[in-house]
This record gives structure tokens, C-alpha cells and sequence, in this order.
């Protein structure tokens, strides 16, 4: 279980939440709106498919919620917003992840001076 | 409307039957939103196949709804729920104890101190106002008499400080059962 491409899975998920949790802080979005805006970043490398299952379980976790709106295309969408309990989880994350990127590229200069 | 397209159909197929480890009612919706999906790239115009692809093999993204279903559900509402549950049950010793505590500690100590007073200005109290006290007694009895009561208020605030702990403690979630990944 512990190869390379586990390791990436890993970090992309943890970073597709982050990026999900901001977005969504931004403006409010429905599933399909969502999946193909950050499947359009390439950097992300996340398939349209990857955001579902995350949507899924941070909502679950009560960090997002939804509600119907009409839509003019078609049939109502399902948006998602932050809840209180997200924007804050959004703040930890963000911190977090300066706080590691901050670290990481101070030893990856190091190295490269040595 | 999804089995309109017949590639559609067969990739949410092949999506159910990927996800057998959830219920049904958790697979029908999963199937749902996907199904949504696509409808929303064909009216957008994408071709179907295009679309597929750019989900991602169905056996894969099972597999990703059935990681984050596994995953340890973070503690949320429940844990104040029990913080509740401790508050409630704390509550009613808590009705007895702490009005007796405070009122048999204040009154101790005020006594005390009334009484320990009035033991050392009776011999200088004027002619007209008569302490019928001992006033060696008075001197004796009220020290002891606030500290019993100085005790009992000790004794509240360790059992306000123990209440404090112990909600504090039920709401905030385990160790490591938050973010265990």
C-alpha cells in the first residue's frame, strides 16, 4: 500500500478538500459546477470524478450543506455552501497547509545550497 | 433520462455494482449524483464519451466513495450532545450542593469574623453597650469558625473548576479520532 501513488493520493485529497472548502467560501456551487472547475486546474490533477466522493463525506461531516435552487438550463440543482463549522475547518487547513509549504521550501533551499 | 445514453447507463451500472460494501439507499444516491452529472455534460453539449472519460474509470471512483465512507466520522454535534447529557446529571447534585456549599460558607466565615471582632473590642466596648461575650473564647472560636467556612467555599470552587473540566473535556473530540487517515 505504501508506494508513491498512494502517497499522491493522499496529498491530492487532502488539497482537493482544501481547494473545495475555498471555492465554495468564494461562491456557492452545485456537484457539476464544482467538479469541472477544479478538474480544470491542472496542478490539482483531479479527474471530475475525484470531487464527488469528497463533497460526499464533507457533508456528511456537517462541514457542507445543501439545498435546492431553481435552475434555468433544466431541472433544479443541488448547491453546496460552507457551514460555520467549514469556514472554520477552511481556516485550520489554510493555515496548515502555509505552515508546511513555508517549511518544506525552507529545507528544500537548504538542500539546494549544500 | 441517463438511459437515454447507453454509455451513460453502463457506467452508472458498472458504478452500483463497484459499491456493494454501502446500502442501498447510500448507492442509490451516490448513482444519483453521478447521474446528474452527466445529464449536466450532455445539455452542456460535451460528447458522452468525452464525459465518461473525464469522471475517471467506475470502479475507481466506487472505490473513492467507499474510502471516504469508511473514514472515521469526526465527532460533530453528538459530542455536545453528551457534554449536555454531563451538564444535566451534574445539575441536579449540583441544585443541593453548591447553594449549601456557598451559604454554609459565607455564613461561617462571616460569623467568624463577627465573633473573633467582638471577642477583642469587648473589653473596650463602651459602658452602654454590653457584649455578654468571654471575650478569650470569642478569640479562640473565630478563626476556626471562618476557616471551616473558608473550607466550604474551597471546596465549591474545586467542584465548579471539576464541572468546567469534565464538560470541556466530553466536548472536545478524542484523540486521534478526528483526523486519522
Amino acid at each position: 500500500v505504501t508506494d508513491v501513488g498512494d502517497w499522491t493520493t493522499q496529498l491530492r485529497r487532502g488539497v482537493l478538500e482544501l481547494a473545495i472548502l475555498s471555492q465554495l467560501e468564494q461562491s456557492v456551487s452545485y456537484g457539476y459546477e464544482i467538479a469541472t472547475r477544479l478538474a480544470s486546474v491542472p496542478q490539482l490533477a483531479a479527474g471530475e470524478g475525484t470531487v464527488y466522493p469528497l463533497l460526499r463525506r464533507l457533508r456528511r461531516d456537517g462541514l457542507l450543506e445543501t439545498y435546492w435552487q431553481e435552475s434555468a438550463e433544466g431541472p433544479p440543482r443541488q448547491y453546496y455552501r460552507l457551514t460555520a463549522a467549514g469556514r472554520r475547518r477552511l481556516r485550520t487547513i489554510e493555515q496548515e497547509w502555509h505552515h508546511v509549504v513555508q517549511g518544506v521550501e525552507r529545507l528544500l533551499r537548504k538542500e539546494g545550497r549544500s | 433520462v441517463s438511459a437515454s445514453h447507453p454509455l451513460a447507463a453502463r457506467y452508472l451500472d458498472a458504478l452500483r455494482a463497484g459499491l456493494g460494501e454501502l446500502s442501498p439507499v447510500e448507492r442509490e444516491e451516490i448513482v444519483g449524483e453521478i447521474e446528474v452529472h452527466l445529464r449536466e455534460a450532455l445539455a452542456s453539449g460535451r460528447d458522452a464519451e468525452a464525459a465518461i472519460a473525464a469522471l475517471g474509470p467506475a470502479d475507481r471512483l466506487a472505490r473513492a466513495y467507499a474510502l471516504e465512507a469508511l473514514l472515521n466520522r469526526r465527532p460533530g454535534p453528538r459530542r455536545w450532545l453528551l457534554a449536555l447529557a454531563i451538564v444535566a446529571a451534574a445539575g441536579v447534585p449540583s441544585v443541593v450542593v453548591v447553594p449549601v456549599l456557598l451559604a454554609v460558607g459565607l455564613a461561617l466565615v462571616f460569623a467568624g469574623l463577627v465573633v473573633w471582632l467582638a471577642g477583642l473590642f469587648a473589653p473596650f466596648a463602651p459602658p452602654h453597650l454590653v457584649i455578654e461575650i468571654d471575650p478569650l473564647a470569642a478569640v479562640t472560636i473565630g478563626p476556626p469558625l471562618a476557616a471551616v467556612g473558608a473550607l466550604c467555599l474551597g471546596l465549591l470552587w474545586l467542584y465548579a473548576r471539576f464541572l468546567i473540566d469534565v464538560v470541556r473535556r466530553a466536548a472536545r473530540p478524542a484523540p486521534g479520532a478526528t483526523e486519522q487517515r
